[in-house]
């Protein structure tokens, strides 16, 4: 786990509890997916392929509201400069990459039993991949430019522009004939499978919280490191 | 709908849950060691300000 932060110029933002908070999260996540495939019967339609729910779906609301995040804070730096706003947007976007990915991942190994093919170019699919690539470009963009305020422009653009993408995605199987079935959510589901549902909504959020924050306080930390050398090779001269 | 309720599907089940996990333990690893390597930077820098 993190050291403490050592004194500084440049403020960073403290571990306090929130390793805790993480060792609780990971719990909570194995308790939920416990509870939600324990307390589940075979679908009639899926059979126990409608286990992959619970994962699916909370990974995919992730993926949703991470990149809301990006959208807000990369406006927010358009808006205000601040450093931490950037850095934020970045830690979501991360974050967020991530969880399209494995979204993706999940989503091919139920398409496979379920249509007969791990990949079909429908509308669904294809606008998570696109999303997907946007944000891996977006995270590129970020390595290959160093000076932070350009960095910070640059990637606030593409941020906000990828970010758009988001309702493309969740709309998809509505505007289009998709093979992909409509959104599930608690208001659509039997009871049965909703708590398992929302427990694991509960779960995925409490998780992605924690490592925003946790990739943020890296970040931070990151920068001000860059800057006390900066500082330092200064004072040199 | 094909009809797949009375098949077993566990493999998948079972490679759903597995690449979840993988995932999350592999970004989590990822995230402690950029702030392990974040710290060990700023305690450098400051060290070397110090001097």
């Amino acid at each position: 786990m993190t050291a403490p932060v050592s004194s500084s110029a440049i403020p960073v933002p403290k571990a306090g509890s929130w390793p805790l908070f993480g060792w609780f999260t990971l719990a909570f996540m194995v308790f939920s997916q416990w509870y939600a495939i324990a307390t589940s019967p075979a679908d009639r339609d899926m059979g126990d392929l409608q286990k992959i729910l619970y994962v699916h779906v909370p990974a995919s609301w992730i993926m949703s509201i991470t990149f809301a995040l990006v959208f807000v804070y990369s406006l927010l730096y358009l808006w205000k400069g601040k450093d931490s706003y950037d850095l934020l947007a970045a830690s979501s976007a991360e974050v967020g990459a991530t969880f399209v990915g494995l979204t993706l991942v999940q989503g091919m190994i139920w398409g496979k039993p379920t249509w007969g093919v791990w990949w079909t170019w429908d509308a669904r699919l294809t606008s998570t991949l696109v999303l997907f690539l946007v944000f891996v470009g977006y995270l590129a963009l970020r390595a290959f430019i160093d000076e932070p305020q350009r960095r910070g422009q640059w990637s606030a653009a593409v941020g906000v522009l990828g970010s758009i993408n988001v309702p493309i995605v969740w709309m998809s199987v509505r505007w289009w004939r998709t093979l992909h079935q409509m959104q599930s959510t608690p208001q659509t589901m039997d009871p049965t499978y909703r708590n398992g549902l929302l427990i694991n909504f509960l779960a995925f959020t409490l998780l992605a919280v924690y490592l925003i924050r946790r990739r943020y306080e890296a970040a931070m930390i990151a920068r001000a490191a860059e800057m006390t050398s900066q500082a330092a090779a200064l004072g040199g001269h | 709908m094909p009809p797949i309720a009375g098949q077993n599907n566990w493999s998948f089940v079972i490679a759903a849950y597995a690449i979840t996990w993988i995932t999350i333990i592999g970004y989590w690893v990822h995230v402690h060691r950029a702030l392990r390597d974040a710290q060990h930077d700023l305690d450098a820098a400051n060290a070397a300000g110090a001097k």
